[in-house]
């Protein structure tokens, strides 16, 4: 109640928490000021810089990551909020053997990235689609990937390689 | 000497990137990803006021705020960093500097102030909150007509008329032509403020070594070198000393290739507290500070004949340049482009015009991506538009009656056009877009209430400038050549390091296309490295599309000098001739004995390991720098952009039912990248044509200060677009390469206008400006149905 | 953009929630989605003392049918109920608007309560209480109470909630068998706040129209029932001068405001074309059932 806050850990005026969570399989446990976005947390303290950060609130979905499988904006969340979950980063799409992702290999197969900075977003938001909608129409996608902004592609490979995927994987 | 016949091109190819898997799997490395050891992190503290004194800084209650190291404000920055000022002798140009930290005056909200440093950018932005400063405010000069009014308060004390530049130029005998012209079309066309915004903001991490005395500076930047020669030049080191290293850099579109205030705040605070610091721009600071660009006003005259010719222009032409000039290229790139680049692909010699870069209290103009060709495309296209209407001529056609039909041909703006398809061109699109079936079949929809239209955009993109050329703009560092380093490694395997920067062009990729193709070495035995200046030659990085007629040049020079030595080593180690070897897939063999070979490989061991081997007079290694300068004035690529669009005249909005782009960028290295350069020029032509606005107030603040505001297009604003490939080669390029990155930014915005345009012109309206928004497009249409009624 | 400094509570139960709620008031503010009140506290507008994360309150979690009520608990999130059967079958016209509500990422996460407390005017949700006749159950240390959508929304993001209450429940009317809906919006791009838009309910008897009931949402401080426009419809035939005059009448009950996309006058003439595309297609709709 009153004494969870009062009573909390501080470094100097900064409360700090204990946060456990398993990101792309593997267990973390560290301690993190409160008001520490998850996406910060990721890349600083973590070392999983392939999360990005293009405009920190909430718009361009570089940031993406999959908390329980869900794709989410980790600009828009805390790091303390993901005590106990599972996340998977772009760094836990290709698999042990270094294999990409049948999504990563239909993106390098049709020319989907450019300066590459939006593209673990995309990736990670096309699997989502995919998950749900193995068969999507052109409409499909540009509708689901909306929420993720490209400068460079002008979305047109990407959508290429989004469609591509989807047929390899029915295949 | 020796053929390559029997191993496919690696140019022309599709190659697949080799920068993908790493930026596919997260391991792409960005500024802000760079981890350096003792870091602190840094919050600027920005001027609210767009035109006011400075009275004073208080810093007092920042430092009390934990986790904060120190503040730093103009003051104490001082005897660290000198002010940059762009140096440019050109007539009728203004020079000014631009404070690193804002002295005692400010003159655009966002100019930064002052820079506080703590140990994270959360504490660093608590102490920035904390920041107190004093202004008294001055008169904002808003926008261009407020600037050159009577009594106008002067930004710069050194430009009282608000003017960085005014020059005018005639060409050609612009009177005879109004004179012998059968109709005057008159005009005034707009383009807004809008900018770049690449994904990965601007990011720096400063590092200076109290031990060394050395200057490392992680910088995503498409200017490395120059940046180095910015950077110890204004915090007087040695260039020597000075280290600039952009790795992967998340997007640029020209706002990358100045230098920035927050470089050489950093590095100067590094130096002071001799430890590393870090700071990338968040979106908000990017949208506020970082270069804008596009907004110029340009008020026209055409003299034309009955039959569509048009035999003269006059122009005036003012660009709203904001507040400072950015070093090196100074204020003048976006009014000179537009003004030299009028006339566009087509054979207008008479042509008259007084350019104007004009001073406001708004963040600087930069080179966003076309710059100052966008407005030239933009101007000509709708005087093409206009003639067409004027004269009852179908627009495709009043285009063929004017473009050039022989090449070369020097433009009234001093280009040299060298090659192009422009008949086949224009043809290719209006066949491509379906143009006589799609407007018929338009025509019957409007009966339906549906209203759609068909627009072209047929322009020039001037691109790798030349050195003359450039040297004729009067700036201290002229972009005229560029750099390759070939080195043969002892192992067989080459590294090409080159002076351009790649923010997600494919440099990688395509240099080492060109590379293998020259050096007769398989495309995967090259690695490619570039935006370390301790590791690359020295070169103007990446921008104006210059960089594989540069660097594709520089490179060819310097692999032919590979080739040479290797071929010569191996005559030698073969006891052959030279001319009965050819060099191919990594081995030198005899033509008419195949059996007998030696690998690159061998050669590289001979040349780095035994020189007590080497023939007499022949020095070990496998180096070869060479630097190319570009033919003058530059290249000329050309496209046609076609777009069929479908009004909604209820609501206003725009959906753009298809998109084609007609290219010539002479040899095509790798189609897939410049595709993948067309769609993504387009994306943000799209976005200048419909959606995006910078948008100042009257008082000078930013309005559009956040992506909710600011409207990059998305997944369902842009359309496929599908590019039809020409190839008109340069006659004077090594290689044929033309440059094209910038060219589907600068046609897209006018095939758009001119395809809604036709969808509205029942209602008879007509924009000679962007942005077309639904408010824009439903306001006409009631005025027009309320005149009608 | 980082956030300032804030204390920060993780609740696992409603009653925790509420006594932390009780005991900090204006100084602290709930985090549910976190889709509209973190990134104003990226952007430093927000600073509360305490935020209170209800995310964990298991209790919350819920979408409920029991006769001709669908309840929607507080910790909800847009997704799950955009695809949930009692919400489709029960009030479409939500899953309907929620297709408009920005993107994957964010419904994943978003909550329809914390919608309906953000209170923006230009939000899909709060229009569509309105128009279902929702109820909404807030809840403090002080006991619970019910409150009609229509008294809900003040203004600007402001409700009728105390800042010791947390919005509990939204309980939603379901759609009626004769009965049709439609949502229509327009907004700059895919997934952006509307520019203007309504959400339509109403239901048919024989030809005419009957119980109808529309509310524009980007209409002004708040969603507005737009009753000018009802009278015109309600009892009549649909034909083009009757949706002709509810047009009319809807634009000049709305006063939204002119801002950076659009001028006022633009939203209110388009706010009439929505009107008519959208009673023409939940009358549509009505008769197909």
């Amino acid at each position: 109640m009153t004494t969870e806050v009062r009573d909390q850990a501080r470094v100097g005026a900064e409360q700090i928490r204990a946060i456990a969570v398993t990101v792309n399989g593997r267990l973390y446990e560290r301690i993190a000021p409160v008001r520490k976005t998850l996406a910060d947390f990721l890349r600083e303290d973590l070392g999983l810089t392939g999360t990005h950060l293009g405009c920190e609130h909430g718009v361009c979905g570089a940031c993406t990551v999959l908390l329980e499988g869900r794709p989410v904006r980790s600009c828009l969340l805390l790091a303390v909020q993901v005590d106990g979950a599972s996340l998977t980063s772009i760094e836990g799409m290709a698999g042990p053997d270094g294999r990409l992702h049948p999504i990563q290999q239909a993106f390098w197969d049709n020319h989907g990235l450019q300066c590459g900075f939006c593209t673990p977003g995309m990736v990670l938001t096309a699997a989502d689609l995919l998950a749900s909608n193995p068969d999507p129409t052109e409409r499909d996608v540009r509708e689901h990937m909306a929420g993720n902004i490209c400068r460079c592609t002008g979305y047109h490979f990407i959508v290429d390689a989004i469609l591509a995927a989807a047929r390899q994987e029915a295949a | 000497m020796s053929a390559t016949a029997a191993t496919p091109r690696a140019v022309g190819a599709r190659v697949k990137r080799r920068e993908d898997p790493r930026l596919l799997t997260g391991r792409g490395r960005y500024v802000d990803d760079v981890r350096v050891a003792g870091v602190l992190h840094a919050a600027f503290v920005r001027s609210t006021q767009a035109h006011a004194r400075v009275r004073a800084v208080h810093a007092a209650a920042a430092l009390d705020v934990p986790g904060v190291v120190g503040v730093f404000t103009g003051a104490d920055l001082e005897p660290y960093v000198t002010t940059p000022r762009a140096v440019c002798t050109a007539p009728g140009y203004t020079m000014t500097g631009f404070p690193v930290l804002a002295r005692d005056k400010v003159r655009m909200v966002g100019e930064p102030v002052a820079v506080v440093i703590a140990e994270s950018r959360y504490q660093a932005e608590d102490g920035a909150e904390q920041m107190l400063v004093e202004y008294e405010a001055l008169p904002v000069v808003a926008d261009v007509s407020g600037a050159l009014a009577a009594g106008a308060p002067a930004v710069h004390d050194e430009a009282p008329d608000n003017l960085f530049l005014r020059y005018e130029v005639e060409s050609g005998d612009v009177q005879a032509a109004f004179a012998e012209a059968e109709h005057v079309i008159r005009l005034e066309t707009r383009n807004q403020r809008y900018c770049a915004v690449p994904l990965e903001g601007r990011a720096v991490v400063a590092d200076f070594d109290p031990a060394t005395h050395e200057l490392t500076v992680w910088l995503s930047s498409q200017i490395p070198h120059v940046a180095r020669t910015g950077l110890a030049r204004f915090l007087g080191l040695p260039e020597s000393r000075v280290r600039v290293i952009s790795p992967d850099v998340g997007g640029g579109f020209g706002t990358k290739a100045v230098l920035y205030a927050e470089e050489l705040a950093l590095s100067a605070i590094s130096r002071l507290l001799g430890r590393p610091v870090k700071w990338t721009s968040d979106r908000l600071e990017d949208l506020q500070s970082s270069c804008h660009g596009r907004e110029q006003v340009h008020r026209i005259e055409a003299a034309v004949r009955a039959d569509g010719r048009i035999l003269g222009l006059r122009a005036e032409i003012f660009a709203d340049s904001g507040a400072y000039a950015y070093w090196p290229w100074g204020a003048g790139t976006d009014a000179a482009q537009a003004e030299e680049g009028f006339t566009g692909p087509y054979d207008i010699p008479s042509f008259a015009r007084v350019t104007h870069a004009v001073i406001t209290n708004k963040a600087p103009m930069g080179p966003y991506r076309g710059v100052g060709k966008v407005m030239a495309c933009f101007s000509m296209e709708r005087v093409v538009e206009h003639v067409a209407t004027a004269l009852g001529l179908e627009s495709l056609d009043v285009r063929r009656r004017n473009f050039v039909q022989e090449f070369p041909y020097r433009t009234a703006g001093g280009f040299r056009l060298e090659s192009g398809d422009y008949a086949r061109a224009l043809d290719l699109v209006a066949e491509a877009l379906e143009y006589e079936t799609v407007r018929a079949e338009n025509e019957r929809l409007r009966a339906e209430g549906r209203y759609r239209g068909v627009g072209v955009s047929f322009g020039i993109e001037q691109s790798a400038h030349g050195g003359k050329f450039l040297g004729g703009k009067s700036l201290e560092i002229v972009a005229g050549y560029d750099s390759a380093l070939v080195r043969v490694e002892p192992d067989g395997r080459v590294t090409v390091a080159v002076g351009l920067h790649s923010h997600g062009q494919g440099h990688e990729t395509t240099i080492a296309q060109i590379a293998a193709d020259e050096l007769g070495v398989p495309v995967d035995d090259i690695r490619v490295v570039y935006g370390d200046t301790a590791v690359a030659p020295y070169g103007m990085g990446t921008w104006a599309s210059r960089s594989t007629v540069y660097c594709g040049g520089a490179t060819i020079l310097a692999a032919r000098d590979a080739r040479a030595k290797i071929v010569r080593l191996g005559a030698s180690m073969l006891e052959a001739n030279e001319a009965d070897l050819e060099l191919s897939d990594g081995v030198v063999r005899a033509v008419d004995a195949p059996g007998r070979f030696v690998s690159v490989a061998d050669v590289a061991r001979r040349a780095a390991h035994e020189p007590h081997l080497l023939p007499e007079g022949e020095e070990p290694g496998l180096d070869f720098v060479r630097h190319y300068q570009a033919p003058d004035p530059g290249s000329f690529a050309s496209a046609v952009h076609g777009a069929h669009v479908e009004v909604d005249v209820h609501t206003g909005e725009v959906e753009i039912v298809r998109y084609v782009v007609v290219e010539d960028c002479g040899t095509v290295v790798n189609p897939t990248i410049v595709e993948g350069q067309v769609h993504g020029g387009v994306a943000q032509g799209i976005g200048g044509a419909l959606y995006e606005r910078v948008v100042y107030d009257d008082e000078g603040q930013l309005i559009s200060g956040n992506l909710v505001d600011y409207l990059l297009p998305g997944f369902t604003e842009v359309p496929r677009i599908d590019v039809i490939h020409l190839e008109s080669p340069s006659p004077h390029t090594l290689g044929g390469f033309k440059g094209m990155g910038e060219g589907g930014a600068i046609m897209s915005p006018g095939a758009i206008v001119a395809a809604v345009n036709d969808a509205l012109s029942p209602f008879g309206i007509v924009a000679d400006h962007t942005p077309l928004t639904p408010d824009w497009i439903l306001s006409e249409l009631a005025r027009s149905w309320g005149e009608a009624t | 953009m980082k956030p300032p400094r804030f204390d920060y509570a993780a609740p696992t139960t409603l009653d925790e929630a509420l006594k932390l709620l009780a005991e900090h008031g204006e100084e602290a503010k709930v985090l549910a989605g976190g889709q509209s009140l973190m990134p104003m506290l990226n952007m430093r507008l927000a600073r509360p003392a305490v935020l209170v994360d209800v995310n964990r309150v298991a209790e919350l979690e819920y979408i409920q049918r029991s006769g001709d009520v669908v309840a929607i608990g507080g910790l909800a999130r847009q997704h799950d109920v955009s695809v949930s059967a009692e919400v489709r079958d029960g009030c479409p016209l939500v899953a309907r608007a929620l297709a408009h509500v920005g993107h994957p990422a964010i419904r994943y996460r978003g909550t329809i309560c914390g919608s309906l407390a953000h209170a923006d005017p230009a939000a899909e949700m709060p229009a569509v209480a309105i128009a279902l006749g929702a109820t909404m159950v807030a809840q403090s240390v002080r006991g619970t109470r019910s409150i009609a959508a229509a008294e809900f929304f003040r203004s600007w993001f402001t409700t009728a909630l105390d800042p010791d209450e947390l919005l509990v429940e939204v309980q939603l009317r379901a759609q009626p068998p004769r009965a049709g809906c439609a949502f229509a919006e327009v907004a700059r791009r895919h997934g952006d706040f509307a520019q203007a838009g309504v959400a339509v309910t109403l239901e048919r008897d024989g030809r005419a129209v009957r119980d109808v009931r529309l509310v524009a949402l980007a209409a002004g401080p708040a969603p507005v029932r737009l009753s000018r426009a009802e009278a015109e419809l309600e009892g009549r035939v649909p034909d083009s001068s009757t949706l002709e005059a509810a047009a009319a009448a809807a634009s000049g009950e709305i006063t939204p405001p002119s801002d950076i996309h659009s001028s006022a006058d633009y939203k209110r003439a388009v706010l009439a074309v929505l009107v008519k595309r959208a009673v023409r297609a939940a009358f549509e709709e009505a008769k197909s059932r």
